[in-house]
C-alpha cells in the first residue's frame, strides 16, 4: 500500500528550508521503494498559515508540516529555549542545546499528537538598519520591527521603539520610512531585497531560531516499523547536511547583501555589551515562565557548552 | 414565543453594538499608534495583536443583527422566476440550511476555544494573552448568528415579517 | 480531480440558485466536498480557518475605510465635490460618472484593497449621482470596474503577497503596477465617454453656468476633498502611518471634516458605526466562505491539477498566457482572487518563467486577472459591496460591469504583446 503525505511549508519554493524538504521527500521515496510519497507544497499553498501549522498537524489536517519553533511558544513554551538572547553563540552550541532539549521537545510535541522528524536552524540573526548603530546612543529612537515578546522587550530595553507591524505592512513601511530597522536572518533579507530600503547589516547573532518538521502521530503510527526506521534514519542523517547548508547560507546571503551595496559587519563590542545588558534577565524570566525541565535543560547546556 | 424572539433580537442588537464599539476602538487605537510612534518614541505593544481581536468583533459579532436587517447577500436570479407560493417553503429551506451550517460552525468554534483553554495556548505577542478569550468571543458571535437564523425560521413558520426593510441613508426607494 | 470538481459545481449551482445566502453556501459547499472526498476533521479545519480569517491583519483596513465612507456620507463632502466638478465636466461626455474612476484611482493610492476602495468611493458617489439623475446601472458599473484599480496602484495587498511568494522585489512590483493602473483608468474613462455619447441620457447635464468666475469659485468647493486626500496620503507617504494605520487616519480626517461641517454628534457617529458593521458583516461572511471554499479546493488539489494539466499541454508561450488568463478568469468567478494566487503559484510561476516571461510582468498579469474576479458573478466582491449600497440585483450590476471586465481582458492581451509597458518603470530603478 502506498502512503501519500502532503507537506505544508509556509516559505517559498526557493527558500533553503523548502529545498531541504524536497530533498528529504525524494530520499524517503527512494528508501521506501516508492511506498511513502511526500508531496511538498510551498508558499502555504495548502491553505495552512504558519502559526496554525502545529494545530493543523495535530488534527491531521495536513500529514506533515514545517514551522518555526518560536512561533509556537504560546502552545509549547519550551520551544522558545533557543531564542533566549545570547545563550547560544554558534552552530556547535546549538547542536549541544538541541541534543539536550530534543527529548523534551519530542515529548511535548507528542502530547500534541505529532512526531518531530528533524530540526534545521535559520542562519545567524542580524539587525538591518538605515543609519549606523555602533553604540547604545545610536539606537535611541530607532523604530525597529519586532515580531514577538522577547524581541520587543530587548528592543525597548535598548532604547529603540519596538514596532509591531503585521507582515504585509513591513515593506511599505520600509519604503516610506515608517520603520527604520528590522531584525532577521540573511535569507529573509535577500528574499525581501532589503538593499532597496536599508544600508547596514550588523551580525548581532542575538538569538537562534530553528524550524521543526513534524508528522501527524496517527499517520506515523500507521506506517510499517521498517518504513518508520528508514525515515527516522534518513531524518537523522539528512539533518546534519541541512545544518551545513544553513551555516553556508549565512555567508552566501551576506555576500549577496554586500554585492547589492549594503555594508555587513559584526556588531561592535559596545553594541553587543548593550544588547547583553538589555536582555540579561530573560533567561531567568524564561525559566520562571516555562517551569518544568527548563532550568535543568539550561543548566545542562551551560555545563556542557562551558558557559 | 414572541418573548423569545424579542430576546434574540435584543441579543443580536447587542452584538451589533459591540461590533460598533470595537470598530470605534480600532480606529482610536490606530490613530493613537500613529501619534505615539511618530512623535513620542513609543509604540503600543498590543496594537497589532488587538487590532486582530477587535477585527473579529467588527466582522462577526453584528452578523445576526445584519441578518435581520436583510444585509446578507443571496442570489435571487433563479428564485424570482418561481411561482409565488413556492417562495415561503423555499425560504424556510434556505434558513434551515444556513442554520445547519452556522450550528456546525458554532460547535466547531466552541471546541476550538475549549481546546485552546485546555492547552493553555497563549498568543505569541508581548501580551501573551490566553487565546481562548478571543476565540470564545468569535464562537459567541456565530452562536448569536445561529440564534438569529432560528428566530427567522420561527417567524417564517408563524407567517411574520422576517426582515426589517433595509434602507441605507441616501437610498430610500 | 474531475469528480470533486463536478460535485462542487453542482452544489454551487444548487445552493446559490436556490438563494441560500452566498457566504453560507460557499462554506457549506467547502465542508460537504471535504467530507465527501477527504478523511480529515472538517470541523477543525473550518474552525481554524474561520479564526484566521476573523483575525487576518490584511482585513483591518476594510472596516476603517468603510467607516470613513460612512462618516463622509454625513458631511457635505460629496455634495461639494460634485458641485465643484460639475461646471468643469459639462462638455465631457459622461460628465460626473468619471468621478468614480478618478476617485477610485486616487483612493487606490491609500487603500490596498479593492472592496474597501469600492465601498468608500461608492458611499460618496453613488447616492449623489443617482440623486442628480444619472443612470444607476451605468454609474454602478463604472464604480465596480474602477474600484478594482486599488490592486494595481500601490499599496496593494495582492502585489505584496505575490512578491513574497515569487521572491521578487515588492518595490519594483509596486512601480510596475502604476502605468497599467493608469492606462486602465484612462481606458475606463474613454469607455464611459463613448457610451455616454451614444446614450446621452445616461449622464444628464448638472450645471448651467459656465462663466470662468463661476468655475473658479466652484473650485473652492473641492478644497475639503483635496485636504482630506492630502492628509491621508501624506500620513502614509511621509512615514507617519503604516498602510493599515492610514485607514484609521482616514477615519480621523473624515471625523474632522464632519466636525467642521457641524454635522458631528453622537447620533451621526453611531449611525456611521452601525452602517459599517452592517456592510462588514455582509462582506465578512462571504469572504470567510470564499476563503474556506478556496482552501477546500486546494486540499482537493483542483487548482493545482488543472494548472498541471495546462503544463502538460506543452503550449507555446503566448498560448500558455492565454490559457492561464482563461484559467484565472474562470477560477475568479468562484474564488477569492488572492487565494487563487496562493494556491496556484507554485505550479504556474515556474511554467511562466520557463516560457521566458518576467516574473514582475507576471505579477501584474495576475493582479489584473484577480481584479476581474472582483466583478465576475456569481462571487464578485465589488458587486456585493455595490449591492449593499444601492440595493440593485447582482445580475444587474454584473452586466453593467461586464464592459469593464472586457476592457481588462483587452489590457491583459495588450500587455502580453507589449510587456515593456509593465517592466519599463521598475527597470529605471538603480
Ligand atoms: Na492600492
Ligand atoms: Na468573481
Amino acid at each position: 500500500a502506498e502512503t501519500k503525505w502532503d507537506v505544508s511549508i509556509p516559505w517559498g519554493a526557493s527558500e533553503f528550508h523548502t529545498k531541504d524538504a524536497v530533498a528529504f521527500a525524494a530520499a524517503v521515496k527512494e528508501a521506501t521503494g516508492g511506498e511513502v510519497v511526500m508531496t511538498v507544497h510551498a508558499g502555504g499553498s495548502l491553505g495552512v498559515r504558519h502559526n496554525e501549522s502545529l494545530r493543523a498537524i495535530e488534527d491531521g489536517l495536513v500529514a506533515m508540516g514545517e514551522f518555526a519553533a518560536f512561533v509556537n511558544v504560546g502552545d509549547v513554551p519550551i520551544l522558545g529555549v533557543e531564542s533566549i538572547p545570547f545563550l547560544i553563540s554558534n552552530y556547535a552550541d546549538l547542536r549541544i542545546m538541541q541534543d539536550i532539549v530534543r527529548p523534551t521537545w519530542e515529548a511535548e510535541l507528542m502530547k500534541r499528537n505529532q512526531k518531530m522528524l528533524y530540526s534545521v536552524p535559520w542562519p545567524s540573526q542580524n539587525f538591518f538598519t538605515k543609519k549606523k548603530i555602533e553604540s547604545k546612543a545610536d539606537m535611541k529612537g530607532i523604530r525597529m520591527r519586532t515580531y514577538d515578546a522577547n524581541t520587543a522587550t530587548m528592543v525597548s530595553n535598548l532604547g529603540m521603539v519596538a514596532l509591531q507591524l503585521n507582515s504585509a505592512d513591513v515593506v511599505p513601511a520600509l519604503a516610506t520610512g515608517k520603520v527604520d530597522a528590522v531584525m532577521t536572518s540573511g535569507s529573509t533579507a535577500v528574499a525581501q531585497k532589503y538593499w532597496e530600503f536599508l544600508k547596514h547589516t550588523y551580525n548581532t547573532n542575538h538569538l537562534w531560531a530553528s524550524n521543526v518538521m513534524n508528522v501527524n502521530l496517527d499517520m506515523w503510527n500507521a506506517l510499517s516499523p521498517a518504513h518508520q526506521k528508514a525515515i527516522e534514519g534518513l531524518a537523522r542523517k539528512m539533518e546534519r547536511d541541512f545544518w551545513v547548508i544553513s551555516e553556508a547560507e549565512h555567508k552566501k546571503r551576506m555576500a549577496q547583501l554586500v554585492k547589492n551595496g549594503m555594508t555587513v559587519q559584526a556588531a561592535t563590542p559596545a553594541l553587543k555589551a548593550a544588547m547583553i545588558a538589555a536582555t540579561v534577565t530573560m533567561e531567568a524570566d524564561f525559566i520562571k515562565r516555562v517551569g518544568g525541565k527548563s532550568a535543568e535543560i539550561i543548566a545542562a547546556y551551560r555545563k556542557r557548552a562551558g558557559k | 414565543m414572541t418573548h423569545i424572539l424579542r430576546w434574540i433580537d435584543g441579543i443580536a442588537f447587542a452584538g451589533a453594538v459591540t461590533a460598533s464599539i470595537a470598530c470605534f476602538c480600532l480606529a482610536v487605537m490606530l490613530v493613537f499608534e500613529v501619534i505615539v510612534t511618530s512623535f513620542f518614541e513609543w509604540s503600543q505593544p498590543w496594537a497589532v495583536e488587538f487590532s486582530g481581536y477587535l477585527l473579529l468583533f467588527v466582522l462577526f459579532s453584528g452578523s445576526g443583527w445584519a441578518l435581520k436587517q436583510g444585509a446578507h447577500i443571496r442570489v435571487t436570479a433563479l428564485t424570482d422566476m418561481l411561482p409565488a407560493n413556492w417562495m415561503r417553503p423555499l425560504d424556510i429551506l434556505c434558513s434551515l440550511s444556513a442554520l445547519a451550517l452556522t450550528a456546525y460552525l458554532s460547535s466547531a468554534l466552541v471546541e476550538h476555544a475549549w481546546r485552546s483553554y485546555g492547552f493553555g495556548s497563549l498568543s505569541v505577542f508581548p501580551s501573551r494573552s490566553p487565546l481562548w478569550v478571543p476565540q470564545a468571543a468569535l464562537a459567541l458571535s456565530v452562536i448569536i448568528l445561529s440564534l438569529s437564523l432560528l428566530a427567522r425560521i420561527i417567524r417564517q413558520f408563524r407567517g411574520e415579517v422576517v426582515e426589517t426593510p433595509s434602507t441605507i441613508a441616501g437610498f430610500n426607494e | 480531480m474531475t469528480a470533486p470538481l463536478i460535485f462542487i459545481l453542482i452544489l454551487l449551482f444548487g445552493f446559490l440558485g436556490s438563494s441560500v445566502w452566498v457566504g453560507f453556501s460557499l462554506m457549506s459547499i467547502g465542508a460537504l466536498s471535504l467530507e465527501m472526498f477527504k478523511t480529515i476533521r472538517v470541523d477543525r479545519f473550518m474552525a481554524l480557518d474561520f479564526w484566521s480569517t476573523a483575525t487576518a491583519f490584511e482585513l483591518v483596513t476594510l472596516p476603517l475605510f468603510i467607516l470613513m465612507g460612512e462618516i463622509l456620507f454625513q458631511t457635505k463632502l460629496s455634495e461639494n465635490l460634485f458641485a465643484g466638478l460639475a461646471p468643469w465636466v459639462r462638455r465631457l461626455p459622461g460628465r460626473l460618472t468619471h468621478v468614480n474612476v478618478l476617485g477610485s484611482t486616487i483612493f487606490a493610492a491609500v487603500s490596498g484593497s479593492s472592496a474597501a476602495t469600492t465601498a468608500t468611493v461608492g458611499r460618496i458617489t453613488l447616492p449623489e449621482l443617482t440623486k442628480l439623475g444619472y443612470n444607476k446601472s451605468f454609474v454602478a458599473g463604472a464604480l465596480a470596474g474602477s474600484g478594482t484599480i486599488g490592486f494595481l496602484i500601490p499599496p496593494s495587498i495582492p502585489l505584496i503577497v505575490y512578491g513574497v511568494l515569487a521572491e521578487v522585489s515588492i518595490l519594483k512590483l509596486f512601480m510596475a503596477g502604476i502605468i497599467p493602473g493608469l492606462i486602465l483608468a484612462l481606458l475606463f474613462m474613454i469607455y464611459i465617454g463613448v457610451r455616454a455619447t451614444i446614450s446621452p441620457e445616461l449622464a444628464p447635464s448638472t450645471s448651467d453656468s459656465t462663466t470662468m468666475l463661476f468655475k473658479l469659485k466652484s473650485l473652492l468647493k473641492l478644497l475639503p476633498t483635496f485636504l482630506l486626500i492630502s492628509f491621508v496620503v501624506g500620513s502614509m507617504y511621509a512615514g507617519f502611518a503604516s498602510v493599515t494605520e492610514a485607514a484609521a487616519i482616514g477615519v480621523l480626517g473624515a471625523t474632522i471634516l464632519a466636525a467642521s461641517d457641524r454635522r458631528l454628534n453622537v447620533k451621526v457617529m453611531a449611525g456611521a458605526l452601525m452602517g459599517t458593521v452592517r456592510t462588514c458583516s455582509m462582506i465578512a461572511i462571504i469572504l470567510a466562505g470564499a476563503l474556506f471554499l478556496s482552501k477546500a479546493m486546494a486540499r482537493l488539489a483542483i487548482p493545482t491539477d488543472v494548472a498541471a494539466a495546462i503544463a502538460g499541454f506543452d503550449l507555446s508561450p503566448m498560448a500558455l498566457i492565454f490559457m492561464l488568463m482563461f484559467f484565472y478568469l474562470v477560477l475568479g468567478c468562484f474564488l477569492d482572487g488572492l487565494s487563487t494566487i496562493v494556491m496556484t503559484l507554485p505550479v504556474t510561476l515556474p511554467l511562466v518563467i520557463a516560457a521566458g516571461f518576467d516574473p514582475i510582468w507576471f505579477g501584474v498579469f495576475l493582479i489584473i486577472t484577480i481584479e476581474m474576479a472582483q466583478i465576475t458573478p456569481p462571487i464578485g466582491f465589488n458587486l456585493f459591496v455595490i449591492k449593499s449600497i444601492t440595493g440593485q440585483k447582482i445580475g444587474e450590476i454584473a452586466i453593467a460591469a461586464l464592459p469593464f471586465c472586457l476592457i481588462m481582458i483587452g489590457l491583459v492581451l495588450f500587455l502580453t504583446f507589449n510587456p515593456g509597458i509593465v517592466t519599463w518603470l521598475p527597470n529605471t530603478m538603480r
